[in-house]
């Protein structure tokens, strides 16, 4: 009976042995886990993390190309805007230069007829003229400095001058035209040509080329009025 | 004797406790449900002793076989991804308030019929 108890003491003294053991060892897991939290998580928290922060770089990542694609997307059309720019410029530059809004330099023939005792210069002696060099391809077109474009008027006024363009002009007349010299003056000295008939009717009228002609801008405003743009 | 039985292991307990290397976290929930298991059997013990039917041997296999036994149910909780050790904790720590209600209204029973047998005895002196 006696040995018994003694059994029974030390067996208890042995379990509380190993609950306060198992006790205080919790204690300082738990202590110590706070402390140094993602070093001890669990696994399953750990992997849940990482599936948390793949997600979320997954994500990210398809931001990022999204946005990557969206600023080429951007790119592309700013060269597309900046070579239609360009290519609008270009035209308006053409567009100004065929309606003579600017000042022009190039090779080309300059004409001058003048009056004398037996003829004087009529405004339908100019209109032929320009013809031809519109014909020969010219590009811009001047008498006495005053632009001539699609719009000119070129009339004959009864005190022997010329209106060109609103401009009273009178003799001498010089022509500048721009084009391929060679081409302009072919096309005026052929045989039976402008500057041979005009020689033949008594015009003083003279041809010579130019490697740097300057032609002024039409310096006349152009109004639309009934045009509807 | 038994109590100063239960204090010494409580202090060599605690000592070998501390100075154990430290178990890796994932293993702390096993520790924790084993605990309560064995406080409850514990509170157990002490209820049985007072109705006076203490059973030694059933104390100490409780106490084990509790312990394993709820390690075990979390450990196939884990494995099912079920949180079955909430289901432990929720019973063991029942049965500990249980427990704690029977002592309670033990020692509070036996205080009142100390201060009833003390007032009947005065009552009989003044007599």
């Amino acid at each position: 009976m006696k040995k018994e108890k003694e059994i029974m003491t030390i067996t208890i003294a042995l379990i509380s042995a190993v609950l306060a053991c198992v006790l205080f060892m919790q204690f300082k897991i738990v202590k110590e886990t706070n402390i140094e939290q993602i070093e001890d998580m669990r696994e399953d928290e750990l992997k849940q993390a990482i599936a948390d922060w793949k997600e979320k770089y997954k994500d990210a990542s398809q931001k990022l190309e999204d946005t990557n694609q969206k600023i080429e997307e951007y790119v592309d059309k700013l060269q597309d805007d900046e070579e239609i720019n360009e290519l609008v410029k270009k035209e308006l530059e053409e567009a100004k230069v065929n309606f003579g809004l600017t000042d022009v330099t190039g090779e080309g023939i300059i004409v001058t007829l003048e009056d004398n005792e037996e003829k004087i210069v009529d405004a339908d002696d100019l209109l032929e003229l320009i013809n031809e060099l519109r014909n020969a391809d010219s590009e811009a077109i001047s008498i006495n400095g005053v632009r001539v474009t699609n719009m000119t008027d070129i009339a004959y006024l009864s005190d022997g001058t010329i209106l060109v363009e609103h401009n009273k002009i009178s003799s001498p007349y010089t022509i500048k035209a721009i084009g391929d010299r060679t081409y302009l003056k072919s096309a005026l000295t052929i045989k039976n040509g402008y500057y041979d008939l005009k020689q033949k009717e008594g015009y003083d009228i003279q041809l010579e080329e130019d490697n740097n002609i300057k032609i002024n801008k039409n310096k006349s405003d152009i109004n639309l009025r009934y045009i509807e743009l | 004797m038994i109590i100063l039985a239960i204090c010494i292991g409580c202090v060599l307990g605690a000592i070998i406790g501390i100075n154990l290397p430290m178990i890796p976290y994932s293993y702390s929930s096993y520790l924790a449900i084993s605990i309560v298991a064995a406080l409850d059997s514990v509170l157990g013990g002490i209820t049985s002793t007072l109705n006076g039917k203490f059973n030694f041997k059933i104390f100490v296999s409780g106490f084990f076989g509790n312990a394993i036994l709820s390690i075990l149910l979390t450990y196939l909780g884990e494995k099912l991804n079920v949180d079955i050790y909430v289901g432990a904790v929720v019973v063991f720590v029942g049965r500990m308030f249980n427990n704690l209600g029977m002592i309670r209204r033990y020692y509070i029973d036996k205080w009142s019929n100390k201060k009833s047998e003390e007032k009947i005895s005065t009552e009989n002196k003044a007599k």
